[in-house]
Protein backbone atom coordinates (compact mmCIF):
# COMPACT_ATOMS: atom_id res chain seq x y z
CA UNK A 1 0.00 0.00 0.00
CA UNK A 2 0.71 3.64 -0.36
CA UNK A 3 4.12 4.75 2.61
CA UNK A 4 0.75 6.95 3.80
CA UNK A 5 -1.02 3.80 4.56
CA UNK A 6 1.19 1.67 5.76
CA UNK A 7 1.72 4.30 8.50
CA UNK A 8 -1.45 5.59 9.74
CA UNK A 9 -3.93 2.89 8.38
CA UNK A 10 -5.18 0.09 11.33
CA UNK A 11 -3.48 -3.03 9.90
CA UNK A 12 -5.60 -5.55 12.12
CA UNK A 13 -8.78 -3.45 10.67
CA UNK A 14 -8.21 -3.85 6.95
CA UNK A 15 -9.11 -4.60 4.50
CA UNK A 16 -11.92 -1.95 4.53
CA UNK A 17 -15.56 -2.97 4.53
CA UNK A 18 -16.22 -0.06 2.19
CA UNK A 19 -16.84 -1.78 -1.07
CA UNK A 20 -14.72 -1.77 -4.86
CA UNK A 21 -14.69 1.68 -5.84
CA UNK A 22 -16.41 3.36 -2.83
CA UNK A 23 -16.20 7.52 -2.57
CA UNK A 24 -15.44 7.43 0.85
CA UNK A 25 -12.21 4.91 0.40
CA UNK A 26 -11.50 8.21 -1.44
CA UNK A 27 -12.23 10.33 1.58
CA UNK A 28 -10.29 8.32 3.45
CA UNK A 29 -7.01 8.68 0.99
CA UNK A 30 -7.32 12.55 1.26
CA UNK A 31 -7.61 12.52 4.71
CA UNK A 32 -5.03 10.99 5.30
CA UNK A 33 -2.79 12.64 3.46
CA UNK A 34 -3.86 15.86 5.13
CA UNK A 35 -3.57 14.59 9.03
CA UNK A 36 -0.10 12.63 7.85
CA UNK A 37 2.24 15.54 10.04
CA UNK A 38 2.88 14.30 13.51
CA UNK A 39 1.22 17.62 14.57
CA UNK A 40 -1.48 16.84 13.11
CA UNK A 41 -2.00 12.92 13.39
CA UNK A 42 -0.71 12.78 17.48
CA UNK A 43 -3.45 14.88 18.57
CA UNK A 44 -6.48 13.60 16.21
CA UNK A 45 -9.54 12.45 18.25
CA UNK A 46 -11.90 10.54 15.87
CA UNK A 47 -15.29 9.79 15.93
CA UNK A 48 -17.76 7.88 13.53
CA UNK A 49 -21.43 6.95 13.44
CA UNK A 50 -23.19 3.96 11.76
CA UNK A 51 -22.95 3.35 8.50
CA UNK A 52 -20.58 2.80 5.72
CA UNK A 53 -19.13 6.39 6.51
CA UNK A 54 -18.80 5.92 10.34
CA UNK A 55 -16.09 3.10 9.68
CA UNK A 56 -13.98 5.16 8.43
CA UNK A 57 -12.56 6.28 11.97
CA UNK A 58 -11.62 2.47 12.60
CA UNK A 59 -9.62 1.82 9.73
CA UNK A 60 -7.02 4.89 11.18
CA UNK A 61 -4.67 3.75 13.84
CA UNK A 62 -5.41 6.64 16.02
CA UNK A 63 -7.68 6.77 19.08
CA UNK A 64 -11.53 6.56 17.51
CA UNK A 65 -15.23 6.08 18.50
CA UNK A 66 -17.16 4.59 17.04
CA UNK A 67 -21.18 5.24 18.27
CA UNK A 68 -24.76 5.23 17.59
CA UNK A 69 -26.71 6.19 14.27
CA UNK A 70 -26.98 9.93 14.47
CA UNK A 71 -24.87 10.50 18.05
CA UNK A 72 -21.91 11.11 16.60
CA UNK A 73 -21.98 14.80 17.21
CA UNK A 74 -23.02 14.38 20.51
CA UNK A 75 -20.29 11.87 21.52
CA UNK A 76 -17.37 14.54 20.06
CA UNK A 77 -19.15 17.31 21.68
CA UNK A 78 -18.67 15.10 25.16
CA UNK A 79 -15.17 13.93 23.86
CA UNK A 80 -14.14 17.91 22.80
CA UNK A 81 -14.94 19.64 26.00
CA UNK A 82 -13.18 16.45 27.89
CA UNK A 83 -10.32 16.94 26.02
CA UNK A 84 -10.24 20.15 24.27
CA UNK A 85 -6.43 20.10 22.95
CA UNK A 86 -7.67 17.33 20.68
CA UNK A 87 -8.45 17.84 17.02
CA UNK A 88 -11.62 16.16 16.64
CA UNK A 89 -13.04 14.49 13.16
CA UNK A 90 -16.40 13.57 12.86
CA UNK A 91 -16.98 10.81 10.35
CA UNK A 92 -20.62 11.01 9.31
CA UNK A 93 -22.63 10.19 6.34
CA UNK A 94 -25.97 12.12 4.76
CA UNK A 95 -28.45 9.48 6.48
CA UNK A 96 -26.30 9.26 9.96
CA UNK A 97 -25.67 13.23 9.87
CA UNK A 98 -29.07 14.72 8.03
CA UNK A 99 -31.86 11.79 9.07
CA UNK A 100 -31.59 10.41 12.51
CA UNK A 101 -28.89 12.81 12.92
CA UNK A 102 -30.51 16.23 12.13
CA UNK A 103 -31.24 17.43 15.12
CA UNK A 104 -27.27 16.94 17.25
CA UNK A 105 -26.47 18.21 13.52
CA UNK A 106 -28.12 21.67 13.84
CA UNK A 107 -27.04 22.48 17.60
CA UNK A 108 -23.19 21.08 16.80
CA UNK A 109 -23.89 24.11 14.22
CA UNK A 110 -25.32 26.44 16.83
CA UNK A 111 -22.84 26.20 19.29
CA UNK A 112 -19.92 26.45 16.40
CA UNK A 113 -18.16 23.76 18.33
CA UNK A 114 -14.22 23.37 17.54
CA UNK A 115 -14.25 20.34 15.52
CA UNK A 116 -14.49 19.26 11.72
CA UNK A 117 -17.08 17.28 10.75
CA UNK A 118 -16.21 15.35 7.18
CA UNK A 119 -20.37 13.81 5.69
CA UNK A 120 -20.22 11.42 2.88
CA UNK A 121 -23.56 12.16 0.69
CA UNK A 122 -23.80 9.23 -1.39
CA UNK A 123 -27.59 9.86 -1.47
CA UNK A 124 -28.89 6.91 0.12
CA UNK A 125 -28.55 4.81 2.88
CA UNK A 126 -26.10 2.91 1.83
CA UNK A 127 -25.14 -0.01 4.47
CA UNK A 128 -28.47 -0.91 4.93
CA UNK A 129 -29.42 -1.68 1.63
CA UNK A 130 -29.97 1.06 -0.04
CA UNK A 131 -33.21 2.71 1.20
CA UNK A 132 -34.10 6.38 0.57
CA UNK A 133 -32.36 9.30 2.24
CA UNK A 134 -33.11 12.76 3.10
CA UNK A 135 -30.37 13.25 0.22
CA UNK A 136 -32.04 11.33 -2.39
CA UNK A 137 -33.25 13.37 -5.07
CA UNK A 138 -36.98 13.63 -5.97
CA UNK A 139 -38.12 10.81 -8.38
CA UNK A 140 -35.02 8.73 -7.56
CA UNK A 141 -35.98 4.63 -7.76
CA UNK A 142 -34.09 3.16 -4.34
CA UNK A 143 -34.85 0.16 -2.42
CA UNK A 144 -38.24 2.00 -0.42
CA UNK A 145 -39.26 4.13 -3.47
CA UNK A 146 -39.30 1.13 -6.01
CA UNK A 147 -42.18 3.97 -7.91
CA UNK A 148 -39.78 6.34 -7.43
CA UNK A 149 -39.22 9.17 -4.48
CA UNK A 150 -41.58 11.46 -3.38
CA UNK A 151 -39.68 13.91 -1.39
CA UNK A 152 -37.38 16.63 -2.65
CA UNK A 153 -33.56 16.19 -0.89
CA UNK A 154 -32.56 18.50 1.50
CA UNK A 155 -29.35 20.35 1.47
CA UNK A 156 -26.80 20.07 4.08
CA UNK A 157 -24.10 22.92 3.35
CA UNK A 158 -27.65 25.00 3.51
CA UNK A 159 -28.65 24.02 6.43
CA UNK A 160 -25.11 23.99 7.99
CA UNK A 161 -24.88 28.09 7.28
CA UNK A 162 -28.26 28.73 8.67
CA UNK A 163 -27.87 26.90 12.02
CA UNK A 164 -24.33 28.54 12.47
CA UNK A 165 -21.69 26.81 11.47
CA UNK A 166 -18.40 29.03 10.39
CA UNK A 167 -16.61 26.56 8.18
CA UNK A 168 -18.36 24.64 5.04
CA UNK A 169 -17.23 23.35 1.99
CA UNK A 170 -18.47 20.88 -0.71
CA UNK A 171 -16.28 18.32 -2.81
CA UNK A 172 -16.41 15.44 -4.29
CA UNK A 173 -14.36 11.97 -4.24
CA UNK A 174 -13.35 13.07 -8.04
CA UNK A 175 -11.55 15.75 -6.22
CA UNK A 176 -9.38 14.31 -3.81
CA UNK A 177 -6.63 17.85 -3.45
CA UNK A 178 -10.23 19.75 -2.47
CA UNK A 179 -11.31 17.28 0.20
CA UNK A 180 -7.21 17.25 1.58
CA UNK A 181 -7.47 21.03 1.67
CA UNK A 182 -10.73 21.53 3.16
CA UNK A 183 -9.63 19.16 5.79
CA UNK A 184 -6.47 21.06 6.36
CA UNK A 185 -8.36 24.33 6.36
CA UNK A 186 -11.25 22.75 8.84
CA UNK A 187 -8.69 21.85 11.42
CA UNK A 188 -7.07 24.87 11.52
CA UNK A 189 -10.95 26.64 11.59
CA UNK A 190 -11.12 27.57 15.76
CA UNK A 191 -14.95 26.71 15.19
CA UNK A 192 -17.32 24.24 13.17
CA UNK A 193 -16.14 23.10 10.51
CA UNK A 194 -18.56 20.91 7.83
CA UNK A 195 -17.23 19.13 4.91
CA UNK A 196 -19.63 17.81 2.63
CA UNK A 197 -17.99 15.11 0.20
CA UNK A 198 -19.99 13.79 -2.62
CA UNK A 199 -19.63 10.07 -3.41
CA UNK A 200 -20.42 6.92 -5.43
CA UNK A 201 -21.98 4.11 -3.80
CA UNK A 202 -21.59 1.40 -6.59
CA UNK A 203 -23.43 -1.22 -4.80
CA UNK A 204 -26.91 0.90 -4.12
CA UNK A 205 -27.12 4.17 -4.53
CA UNK A 206 -25.32 2.96 -8.02
CA UNK A 207 -27.50 0.67 -9.11
CA UNK A 208 -30.92 1.83 -8.19
CA UNK A 209 -30.97 5.07 -8.62
CA UNK A 210 -28.13 5.23 -11.80
CA UNK A 211 -29.21 1.69 -13.40
CA UNK A 212 -25.21 1.03 -12.61
CA UNK A 213 -22.41 -0.40 -10.56
CA UNK A 214 -19.25 0.70 -12.56
CA UNK A 215 -17.55 3.45 -9.91
CA UNK A 216 -15.36 4.84 -12.85
CA UNK A 217 -18.70 5.96 -14.47
CA UNK A 218 -20.43 7.26 -11.37
CA UNK A 219 -17.50 8.86 -10.90
CA UNK A 220 -17.51 10.64 -14.00
CA UNK A 221 -21.38 11.61 -13.57
CA UNK A 222 -20.83 13.15 -10.24
CA UNK A 223 -17.91 14.99 -11.71
CA UNK A 224 -19.84 16.48 -13.90
CA UNK A 225 -22.16 17.55 -11.47
CA UNK A 226 -19.88 19.48 -9.72
CA UNK A 227 -20.28 23.26 -10.83
CA UNK A 228 -17.04 25.12 -8.75
CA UNK A 229 -18.48 27.80 -6.35
CA UNK A 230 -17.28 30.56 -8.87
CA UNK A 231 -19.35 29.63 -11.63
CA UNK A 232 -22.29 28.59 -9.46
CA UNK A 233 -23.06 31.95 -8.76
CA UNK A 234 -23.66 32.81 -11.93
CA UNK A 235 -26.22 30.13 -12.99
CA UNK A 236 -29.53 30.24 -12.89
CA UNK A 237 -31.68 27.37 -10.97
CA UNK A 238 -32.90 25.64 -14.15
CA UNK A 239 -28.95 25.45 -14.80
CA UNK A 240 -28.45 24.14 -11.74
CA UNK A 241 -30.76 21.83 -11.45
CA UNK A 242 -29.16 18.02 -10.59
CA UNK A 243 -25.97 19.97 -10.19
CA UNK A 244 -23.97 21.47 -6.92
CA UNK A 245 -21.83 23.97 -5.96
CA UNK A 246 -17.96 22.82 -4.58
CA UNK A 247 -15.82 24.89 -3.08
CA UNK A 248 -15.20 26.71 -0.34
CA UNK A 249 -18.98 27.72 0.67
CA UNK A 250 -18.87 29.67 3.66
CA UNK A 251 -16.41 30.81 6.53
CA UNK A 252 -16.83 33.47 9.43
CA UNK A 253 -15.17 33.95 12.70
CA UNK A 254 -18.06 36.74 14.49
CA UNK A 255 -19.39 33.52 16.08
CA UNK A 256 -18.64 32.42 19.56
CA UNK A 257 -17.03 29.27 19.65
CA UNK A 258 -18.79 26.42 22.61
CA UNK A 259 -15.80 25.13 24.00
CA UNK A 260 -13.94 29.01 24.89
CA UNK A 261 -17.21 30.10 25.89
CA UNK A 262 -18.07 27.40 28.55
CA UNK A 263 -14.25 27.78 29.96
CA UNK A 264 -14.78 31.68 30.33
CA UNK A 265 -18.42 30.24 31.93
CA UNK A 266 -16.87 28.00 34.31
CA UNK A 267 -14.05 30.91 35.23
CA UNK A 268 -16.76 33.63 35.48
CA UNK A 269 -18.93 31.29 37.63
CA UNK A 270 -16.21 30.35 39.79
CA UNK A 271 -14.92 33.14 40.58
CA UNK A 272 -18.30 34.93 41.27
CA UNK A 273 -18.73 32.06 44.34
CA UNK A 274 -22.31 31.28 44.81
CA UNK B 1 8.35 7.17 -12.80
CA UNK B 2 7.83 3.77 -10.86
CA UNK B 3 4.13 3.48 -10.47
CA UNK B 4 3.72 0.68 -7.63
CA UNK B 5 0.45 -1.27 -7.21
CA UNK B 6 0.06 -3.56 -4.49
CA UNK B 7 -1.85 -6.19 -6.24
CA UNK B 8 -3.84 -7.82 -2.50
CA UNK B 9 -4.92 -4.38 -1.74
CA UNK B 10 -6.81 -3.68 -4.78
CA UNK B 11 -10.35 -4.18 -5.22
CA UNK B 12 -10.11 -3.71 -9.06
CA UNK B 13 -12.55 -0.54 -9.01
CA UNK B 14 -10.85 0.58 -12.27
CA UNK B 15 -11.34 4.09 -11.46
CA UNK B 16 -7.18 4.74 -12.26
CA UNK B 17 -6.94 3.20 -15.23
CA UNK B 18 -10.44 5.35 -16.00
CA UNK B 19 -8.65 8.16 -15.02
CA UNK B 20 -5.16 8.55 -15.86
CA UNK B 21 -4.69 11.28 -18.40
CA UNK B 22 -1.64 9.17 -20.70
CA UNK B 23 -4.03 6.03 -20.61
CA UNK B 24 -0.71 3.79 -19.50
CA UNK B 25 -3.20 1.52 -16.69
CA UNK B 26 -4.71 -1.49 -18.12
CA UNK B 27 -6.60 -3.96 -17.20
CA UNK B 28 -4.57 -7.32 -16.92
CA UNK B 29 -5.83 -10.53 -16.77
CA UNK B 30 -4.06 -11.29 -13.75
CA UNK B 31 -6.66 -11.86 -10.52
CA UNK B 32 -5.75 -11.36 -7.05
CA UNK B 33 -6.42 -13.15 -4.10
CA UNK B 34 -9.51 -11.72 -3.57
CA UNK B 35 -10.54 -12.91 -7.43
CA UNK B 36 -10.35 -9.27 -8.91
CA UNK B 37 -8.40 -8.18 -12.00
CA UNK B 38 -5.62 -5.74 -11.59
CA UNK B 39 -4.40 -3.02 -13.25
CA UNK B 40 -0.68 -2.98 -15.02
CA UNK B 41 1.38 -0.10 -16.14
CA UNK B 42 1.52 -0.11 -19.80
CA UNK B 43 4.33 2.36 -20.01
CA UNK B 44 5.32 4.17 -17.49
CA UNK B 45 8.20 6.54 -19.19
CA UNK B 46 5.29 8.66 -19.93
CA UNK B 47 3.40 8.70 -16.73
CA UNK B 48 3.46 12.64 -16.67
CA UNK B 49 3.25 12.34 -12.13
CA UNK B 50 -0.07 13.69 -11.62
CA UNK B 51 -1.02 11.38 -9.40
CA UNK B 52 -4.72 10.95 -10.26
CA UNK B 53 -4.11 7.35 -9.77
CA UNK B 54 -2.53 7.64 -6.71
CA UNK B 55 -5.10 10.21 -4.92
CA UNK B 56 -8.23 8.55 -6.62
CA UNK B 57 -7.58 4.93 -5.54
CA UNK B 58 -10.33 4.02 -2.49
CA UNK B 59 -7.49 1.00 -1.33
CA UNK B 60 -4.56 3.76 -1.06
CA UNK B 61 -2.72 0.83 -3.16
CA UNK B 62 -1.02 2.49 -5.74
CA UNK B 63 2.29 4.67 -5.25
CA UNK B 64 3.65 6.60 -7.45
CA UNK B 65 7.62 8.00 -7.25
CA UNK B 66 9.97 9.37 -8.77
CA UNK B 67 12.97 6.66 -10.34
CA UNK B 68 15.59 8.97 -7.84
CA UNK B 69 13.82 8.46 -4.57
CA UNK B 70 13.23 4.90 -5.16
CA UNK B 71 15.27 3.03 -2.49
Amino acid sequence: MHPIAEKRLRKGALPTIFCSGCGHGTVLNAFLRAVDPPEIFDSLALVGGIGCSGWTPVFVDTDAMHTLHGRALAVATGLKLAAPDRKVVVFTGDGDCMSIGGNHFMHAARRNIDMTVIMMNNRIYGMTGGQTAPTTPLDSRTQTSPYGNAEPDIDACRVAEACGATYIARWTSAHPRGITRAVREGLEHPGFAFIEVMVQCPTQAGRYMYGTADSARLLKMIKQAAVPKSRAQGMSEEEMAGRFAIGLLHRSDDRPELTRGLAELNQRAAGEGR
Amino acid sequence: MLIHIDIEACKGCLICIDNCPKKMLELSTVRNKKGYLVPVVTDPDECSNCLACELLCPDMAVHVEEEEDAA
